[in-house]
């Protein structure tokens, strides 16, 4: 186990000196503390109100809502499953890789036994991953559990940790289908192999469901009675995330299935490893490439990532127009090379086909519009989440670290509405492409629509400009990754609450769901007007400098 | 103590490298040269374990070139360093030294340190390093463990005036002690007067594998430098 001790030395050098970086400005440990002091605060809050007795506890069996718990179970169930399975597909597309450049340049050469170093390099990527979900296991089972179900948390506190274990434990298995791709043999017969069974696994579903009266009794066999719970890591992740519902009682062996596997997966990455580590350079330095394009700090390499359908594309550029639509050009040129079609690319299909589906399934036997309804505005909500959660990732890519973006010729406001327009034309797409299908089984959504349709381009500016005014008022990157939550969280007072009461107040005053998105849309208003008063200031100023 | 024998490497339908042989003795000193697209940097990384050739054998200082007991016998310093970068310079000696099993290096990574200026440095972090300062630290790293077999790719990239004409006077030393050089490089006058031998690579192929007297003897007129020489094989490829 010399690999081992080496690499927990270099571990921990490192660890020390990321300390020793945090300490050089002592201020910052008051944001750390704030940290600790409040998951102290929360685990002791949570065991000092766990002495409620457990007959309060139990729930009755009236409480399930068949009909929302058989909504939650097929929606998670695909999802669950199309993630899977498209990571696994992904897997034999491109490299993956566990190390950094540093890693293959200094150990790599050395006199080091290669699967030892991979096996510390997986284990030590799962780490966080596992750490998190116990975490979130031992709280829900020593504080919450006692009065589990009357606990709003403890239903977040479960279905958190079972997807990060589920999600983490796609990385290993996607590295597991990348190191069997590596070896000398038929690869390209192995390839197919690995496809054929992504197809095979949907096809498998119509087994248990065969011979179903209606789709809903066919969703029913599937995902709740079906041996859908068995399927690995799927049907177990499945499983413990459902028991989140009310009234459904926690199993135990699917996480201990879970566990076994996030355990015995790296020894199998080991002795199935054959040839990967003369991979290894390609692999990182691919890695390396990604992460600094997503930084900026270097331009995409147009072979490495187009894909080859599109290299044809080359012909006919379209022109957008000079100054800062430059941008836009840009973004257009490098996702046409990726993805189907700049707009309406994979994950706007994707969305498509869900919200075909929801609407077959609401619409086509037994019509119910007050479930339409339903699904239609957590179908909305899901995807103002989503917007949100893609404005957060916009400030990671490349255009606004480079020069650039200050250099060239047009207005502040201009500068930041083309950089986005692509991404926000995406998600709007995707928005669209899930929600108007719907309209097909209950046509009065429309107005909802168009007011869900804007509230998320609001969504998406929100996240995107508070992260850019963390990264560009704080310029620590640990700070940044302490102060976003907490950024987060005050959202919930100052945007969440208020939008819920003037919604509840647009919906008592006009009587129509369309007022109450309206009262939405008002108050992303104001948030967007105040964030972009303090970017233009702090650009202004960071220019002046 | 190297031997490559019908090496071969594609990238994709790419020919990298096209049925590569040549060996080199203990205390060889080869130059690698070629022009950009030549095959270069794979050959060293085919070498150094970090790429799959298609076919041909590797071996090092007689053992199969993925085994530890290869590895022992060999340093590869690559074109573009990457340090760590939250571990300090001196941090960098410590790792190596623990990865090769080396007891009492530290006077040796000191001197070492020391002559390439690196010794006020060495509590700076790899990412705090300038091009100059990584490639140095990757130098000595190379260098710390006292390899029978050194592969260099392009040394001279961003050092400055001081540190190429120490680098250059280190070969000359591991040059008499004994040690096998392989050095890449684009500044073909850098080897002129280090190695004995150069390897001239181009599309993959060895076009020329033939000690520097008599490269100069057979296809040089009059005073021409091994530069001159090698356009004159290349037919004007830039390097």
């Amino acid at each position: 186990m010399k690999e081992f001790k080496l690499l927990a030395f270099r571990d921990l050098l490192i660890l020390k000196n990321r300390l020793k970086e945090i300490l050089k400005n002592p201020v910052r440990l008051i944001l750390y503390c704030l940290f600790l002091g409040w998951l102290f605060r929360s685990v002791w809050m949570g065991s000092s109100s766990s002495g409620s007795s457990l007959n309060e506890a139990e729930v009755p069996e009236d409480l399930i809502n068949e009909k929302a718990y058989l909504a939650l179970s097929t929606i998670s169930g695909i999802l669950l499953l199309l993630i899977f399975l498209v990571s696994v597909y992904t897997a034999t597309l491109r490299k993956s890789t566990f190390f950094r450049n540093a890693d293959v340049q200094f150990i790599f050469p050395s006199p080091l036994r290669s699967n030892w170093l991979l096996l510390y390099h997986v284990y030590r990527g799962l780490l966080p991953s596992m750490v998190f979900s116990l975490f979130s296991y031992a709280y829900l089972v020593l504080v919450i559990q006692p009065d589990f179900w009357m606990q709003s948390n403890s239903s977040m506190f479960l279905a958190l940790g079972t997807f990060t274990l589920f999600n983490f434990l796609i990385s290993p298995m996607n590295f597991l289908v990348f190191v069997l791709l590596t070896g000398k043999g038929n690869v390209q017969t192995k390839t197919w192999i690995i496809r054929g069974i992504v197809l095979l696994i949907p096809l498998l579903l119509i087994v248990p469901g065969w011979g179903a009266d209606s789709l809903k009794s066919f969703a029913h066999s599937v995902f709740v009675e079906g041996w859908f719970s068995f399927l690995p890591v799927v049907g177990w992740t499945h499983t413990l995330l459902l028991s989140a519902f009310p009234g459904v009682t926690t199993p135990i062996w699917p996480l201990l299935a879970l566990l076994i596997t996030f355990l015995a997966l790296p020894w199998l990455i080991f002795f199935l490893v054959g040839d990967y580590y003369e991979d290894v350079l390609q692999a990182t330095e691919q890695r390396s490439k990604r992460e600094a394009m997503a930084q900026g700090t270097e331009l995409g390499d147009e072979l490495e990532f187009s894909w080859g359908m599109n290299l044809k594309s080359r012909k006919g550029l379209r022109d957008f127009g000079s100054g800062a639509k430059a941008f836009f050009w840009k973004a257009w040129l490098m996702n046409r090379r990726q993805n189907l079609h700049p707009v309406f690319g994979f994950s706007a299909l994707l969305f498509l086909l869900i919200g075909t589906a929801l609407s077959l399934w609401l619409g086509l036997d037994d019509p119910d519009p007050g479930a339409t309804e339903v699904i239609f505005y957590m179908a909305g909500t899901f995807m103002l989440l989503i917007n949100f959660i893609a404005g957060i990732g916009r400030v990671r890519i490349g255009d606004l670290n480079r020069p650039m973006f200050l250099l060239i010729p047009a207005g502040t406001l201009a500068r930041f509405y083309y950089v986005t327009l692509l991404d926000q034309l995406q998600m709007l797409a995707a928005t669209a492409f899930l929600l108007i299908p719907l309209l097909f089984v209950e046509i009065k959504l429309w107005s909802p629509t168009v007011l869900f349709l804007l509230c998320g381009a609001g969504m998406y500016y929100i996240g995107f400009m508070l992260n850019l005014l963390l990264r560009l008022v704080v310029r620590f990157k640990w700070d940044r990754i302490l102060l976003r939550p907490f950024a987060y969280i005050l959202l919930l007072p100052s945007l969440v609450l208020p939008a819920v009461a003037l919604s509840w107040a647009g919906y008592g005053w006009l009587g129509h769901p369309a007022a109450a998105l309206g009262g939405v849309l008002l108050v992303l208003s104001l948030w967007l007007l105040l964030l972009w008063t303090l970017i233009a200031e702090e650009i202004d100023r960071l220019e002046i400098n | 103590m190297l031997q490559l024998e019908h090496l071969s490497k594609r990238y994709e339908k790419v020919p990298a490298l096209e049925d590569l042989s040549f060996e080199l003795q203990a205390g060889d000193v080869a130059g690698l040269l070629g022009p950009n697209g030549a095959g270069k940097s794979t050959c060293m990384k085919c070498i150094a374990g970090l790429l799959r050739p298609d076919s041909g054998t590797i071996r090092i200082a007689g053992h199969a070139y993925r085994s530890v007991e290869a590895r022992k016998a060999l340093s590869y310093i690559p074109e573009t360093p990457e340090p760590y970068p939250l571990l300090t310079a001196w941090e960098h000696l410590q790792f190596v030294a623990q990865a090769y099993g080396l007891k009492n290096w530290q006077t040796k990574g000191e001197r070492l340190m020391e002559r390439f200026e690196m010794g006020p440095l060495r509590d700076k972090l790899g990412k705090e390093m300038s091009k100059g300062m990584r490639q140095k630290i990757s130098l000595i790293c190379g260098l710390l463990p006292e390899p029978s077999l050194l592969l260099i790719d392009e040394p001279m990239i961003g050092l400055d005036p001081k540190a190429i004409r120490e680098t250059k006077e280190l070969f000359k030393e591991l040059k008499n002690e004994g040690k096998t050089l392989l050095i890449s490089t684009h500044l073909i006058d850098s080897v002129e007067h280090i190695a004995d031998r150069a390897l001239i690579l181009q599309k993959g192929r060895l076009i020329m594998d033939q000690p520097l007297e008599k490269l100069r003897l057979e296809y040089g007129q009059g005073d021409q430098s091994l530069e001159d020489i090698f356009f004159n094989l290349t037919g004007n490829e830039g390097v």
